[in-house]
């Protein structure tokens, strides 16, 4: 064993103040069977800074029965626990959970606090350099559990414990709770799924296709085989919201009577529409253009984005009740001031409209062109003459989409000309997509990289080209912008008929916000500068939360939708509150982008097909629903959620079936400062027929492959009442709550049991290679209900 | 308040500074450190008696707790040295297969006769902590039953599968001190 510091507690309180002062670096030791193997193994990720010792602790090893129950000491030993009179007398099944613990000496020494508290036993978490090389396994603070695609024979067949934060959640600016609604779209439940996505984010259709995806690439399922694809899953489910926009828009049900005006209507807009109009207020978003959308409508083209999606989400805000005002500048024809004497808030969503100048001479020449504008016009369809050869300037997805544009158009020659290097994995990276800049080129555009603009070459005040010079470094290595060019000679000189400036935008400085207290605020790009659409919703969702809370009308909105997914994967039908982690072989599904002869057919043909509903169910599978898959070890855990005992800790007192919630981290709710003082177990009904029954492989040194504790009170041949719970087969105990239910007022019979037994394990889950565990597991109920021996 | 935490601060440390074994009669005072000869606070039990005193009748195979070959009996039960802190068994009394003969007369303790005379083990390495075993078995429980002594014995593994001859061995004495 490696160093650590020791200690002697010599009571809990003392042993309290250790941990505390060690804050999580220090470990107790009870009867250390168990934590010795794993600081010689260093099983764990952290080797502890300190021991504390417990064994010196007095007056917690009693076992004593009362009017109530019995309580048991945290340092009770197992061996004692097993042989007292008072337990075998009357709770036979935690007798027997307690003998069923590896050898005697074993039990000589571990106690029931350690056997509570111990650390999972899985292969990949505890001997990681014996199989082949080192596995970080997600339990050691790796990113995925090695039991789904692997030898997963000895783990759960109940589904995973959860994480406390998912890679593609925590990456998403809007923390859309992705594995949530995947797992409801693998059980083909578009319904629910639509639920939980529209609560994070109201544009998923439009996101669905224009996001440049934050989450695809930290899916773990990349280091198996290709990420989820989790846009198109997305998308399916976005166009499903937008189909039943009855049922995911409905005007809400009560006002609050509260006016909020919305100043401008690109994604920001719209999302904050959403969510303050979904809490009852009155909403009047304001658009300067003739149209609602913003950027959604005027800069992304409709090859990425058709208008008639963009429409379907605008009618759905409409129909939820918000009225949209187009047309009206604020600042112009009205004032900022004036809505805010009509409204009791007022949020600015005005975007980055103001395109950035080059600052070159030439600039000023006809012909040449900004981004911004010339999509805006062709989105109104004016015409735009640009001649056969156009040169773009700029290496994001604007310049991108100007060019791609440009080139349905019937532009012949385009190149875009950019600072930026071509190589993806540069620092010096374009900013545009690397898959749109590989549609570019398919497309017949020409990237230019590694250049940047001296001058815009004019005669006689119209542009005929530029002249660029190499660039030979574009950021800092802290990502900061810094271009630095070889200005010792011209790079290229290139003719264009026309040029088009796509290097940026920012707010315009008209609408800086004038300070009004407390009624006033802003979100999206004039905020955050110009960004993308989901990081509009999530900074739209960030404003709605402190209007809501300047209204005084619910806490902030914000921070609801994490706590409700928390719920949600906890609350399904059961008790249950485990993922269902999966591990499908099928290859990744994607909308297929047309051929490039196809796209350039014009502006208004979608690029990329969706997915049918049979697709992204099939692609949702693909989602490992990361979690941890090790099983709960403790078989005393199994016998106490059975007898409905509770565990009193330094901090609280909480019933067995609570206590052992398992986390991806730990196999209970202790928290790093808490100790398990005792259990209490109530006395269970008089004549209660109480069993461990108990399957392992060799029985001194493995742990249980399938354990059933069950307490039965049968009268006159009919089950009265009933507790079933299921042990290893799970992160932590089952109770089997379909089988007791079955069971109840039922005659016992082979038939009956038989059901129940059926139902004890009605919704497993297993892995490839542990579903024999079922087959164990039902006939373990079986025979206790039945009476019969296990062997 | 200070004043008194320091105090019993610097006593604790005192206190920790060494700690007192009784090994099969006879008392050992170790300081902790890391000097030749004393404990450091993360030796095992096993690796105490094996390396720090020599007592290397006590054996270490698995180091994990599943073999029973490091069993000493430490107050009156069989316990597993590998699996014991040095500095926790403080002020415990251990006796170790060295300690079973008659102090006195040198005499071999009847188990340990038995075992011979049954020829109960092949290469021996399990033996020490199968006679503890059953010895903290007989003290505990002077004639039990074949059952009882398989049933104190499932945490003894032996590869040369001398179990049979084991079990008569025990049993043997069992009736002897019946």
């Amino acid at each position: 064993m490696k160093p650590f510091v020791h200690r002697n507690a010599r009571s809990i309180g003392e042993a309290v103040r250790l941990l505390a002062k060690y804050n999580g670096r220090a470990k107790v030791n009870a009867g250390g069977t168990d934590l010795l193997g794993v600081m010689r193994d260093r099983i764990t990720v952290d080797y502890p800074e300190a021991v504390i010792n417990l064994k010196r602790i007095e007056g917690l090893d009693q076992i004593k029965p009362d009017s109530k129950g019995i309580r048991i000491g945290a340092l009770a030993k197992l061996a004692d626990v097993a042989n007292s009179p008072d337990v075998k007398e009357e709770y036979r099944l935690l007798a027997e959970s307690a003998y069923s613990v590896a050898s005697p000496h074993v039990r000589n020494m571990a106690t029931v606090g350690g056997n509570l508290a111990q650390d999972v036993r899985c292969w990949y978490y505890r001997y990681p350099r014996r199989i082949g090389g080192p596995i970080i396994c997600l339990r050691k603070g790796g990113k995925v559990c090695s039991a789904l695609p692997g030898d997963n024979r000895y783990h759960s067949v109940f589904g995973a414990a959860p994480l406390r934060t998912y890679p593609c959640s925590s990456y998403c600016p809007a923390e859309t709770d992705i594995p949530a609604y995947l797992s409801k779209v693998r059980k083909g439940d578009l319904a629910d799924a639509a639920r939980i996505l529209i609560e994070y984010n109201p544009l998923a259709a439009i996101t669905g296709r224009v996001c440049p995806v934050f989450c695809e690439p930290e899916c773990n399922r990349g280091g198996f085989d290709e990420p989820v694809a989790i846009q198109c899953i997305e998308r399916g489910v976005g166009d499903y919201v937008l189909e039943h926009m009855a049922t995911y828009f409905a005007p809400p049900e009560q006002q609050t009577g509260k006016k909020v005006a919305i100043v401008g209507s690109g994604p920001a807009g719209l999302a904050a529409a959403y969510y303050l109009r979904k809490s009852g207020h009155e909403i009047t978003v304001y658009e300067r253009f003739t149209k609602p959308g913003g950027m959604l409508r005027y800069s992304i083209p409709s090859f990425r984005l058709p208008k008639n999606v963009l429409e379907k989400q605008i009618d759905a805000l409409e129909r939820m009740g918000v009225t949209f005002k187009c047309d009206v500048e604020v600042g112009k024809a009205i004032a900022l001031s004036n809505l805010q004497e009509r409204h009791d808030a007022v949020l600015l969503t005005q975007g980055t409209w103001k395109s950035l100048k080059l600052n070159v001479p030439g600039e000023e020449s006809e012909g040449v062109h900004y981004a911004l504008d010339y999509l805006a016009k062709v989105s109104r369809k004016e015409k735009v003459s640009l001649g056969r050869n156009v040169v773009v300037i700029g290496g994001g997805s604007v310049a991108i989409d100007v060019a791609r544009t440009a080139r349905r158009l019937g532009a012949a020659e385009v190149r875009v000309i950019c600072l930026e290097c071509r190589d993806p994995n540069s620092k010096d990276k374009m900013l545009a997509q690397e898959r749109e800049i590989v549609e570019a080129e398919e497309e017949g555009i020409i990237i230019l990289p590694s250049l940047g603009v001296q001058a815009i070459l004019a005669k006689d005040g119209r542009a005929i080209g530029i002249e660029t010079v190499t660039c030979l470094s574009v950021r800092e290595p802290d990502g900061s912008f810094n271009p630095l060019y070889d200005t010792t000679c011209t790079a290229l000189t290139l003719d264009a008929d026309s040029i088009i400036i796509a290097i940026g935008q920012s707010a315009e400085a008209s609408v800086a916000p004038q300070t009004a207290p407390g009624r006033l605020f802003t979100a999206g790009d004039m905020v955050s500068g110009p960004s993308t659409v989901v990081q509009a919703v999530a900074g739209a969702r960030k404003a709605v939360g402190e209007i809501e809370s300047a209204l005084r009308w619910t806490d902030s909105v914000e921070s609801l939708p994490a706590g409700q997914a928390e719920t949600r994967r906890r609350s399904d039908e059961t008790d249950m509150y485990f993922t269902d982690s999966s591990f499908d072989e099928t290859r990744r599904v994607q909308g297929s982008s047309r051929p490039a002869g196809e796209r350039m057919g014009g502006i208004n043909i979608e690029d990329t097909s969706g997915l049918t509903a049979e697709e992204i169910e099939r692609e949702a599978h693909r989602c490992f629903n990361c979690g941890c898959l090790a099983v709960g070890p403790s078989d005393v855990a199994v016998a106490l959620v059975a007898l409905n005992a509770s565990i009193v800790t330094t901090k609280r007192r909480i019933t067995a079936d609570r206590f052992f919630r398992a986390s991806a981290t730990s196999s209970t709710i202790l928290e790093p400062d808490e100790l398990i003082r005792e259990i209490r177990v109530p006395k269970p009904p008089a004549g209660a027929r109480q069993r461990y029954d108990k399957f392992t492989l060799r029985k001194p040194i493995d742990f249980a492959l399938v354990s059933v504790a069950s307490v039965l009170t049968v009268k006159d041949g009919m089950c009265k009442d009933v507790r079933i719970v299921l042990g290893a087969v799970g992160p932590s105990p089952i109770r089997a709550f379909a089988a007791e239910e079955m069971l109840k007022g039922k005659p016992i019979s082979e038939a009956v049991a038989a059901e129940a037994a059926a139902a004890a394990v009605a919704g497993v889950m297993p892995l490839g290679m542990n579903a024999y565990k079922i087959q164990i597991a039902k006939a373990l109920v079986k025979r206790a209900i039945l009476g019969q021996p296990v062997s | 308040m200070a004043k008194g935490k320091t105090i019993r601060t610097r006593r604790k440390a005192l206190e920790t500074e060494s700690i007192r074994l009784v090994i099969n009669g006879q008392t050992y005072d170790l300081n902790i450190g890391s000097r030749f000869g004393e404990v450091e606070p993360f030796h095992t039990l096993s690796q105490t008696l094996r390396d720090t005193l020599g007592l290397t009748g006590t054996k270490l195979s698995c180091d994990q707790g599943a073999c029973g070959a490091c069993t000493v009996i430490m107050d009156g039960h069989a316990v597993l040295s590998c699996k014991l802190l040095t500095v926790e068994c403080d002020g415990k009394t251990i006796t170790t297969i060295e300690g079973l003969r008659d102090r006195d007369t040198g005499e071999l303790d009847p188990l340990q006769k038995a075992f011979i005379d049954y020829t109960a083990f092949q290469c021996g390495f399990c033996t020490p902590g199968m006679i503890m075993t059953a010895r903290a078995l007989l003290d505990e429980r002077p004639s039990p039953s074949e059952d009882e002594v398989k049933e104190a014995l499932s945490g003894n593994f032996c590869r040369c599968i001398s179990h049979y001859q084991v079990i008569k061995a025990i049993m043997s004495v069992a009736q002897k001190e019946r």
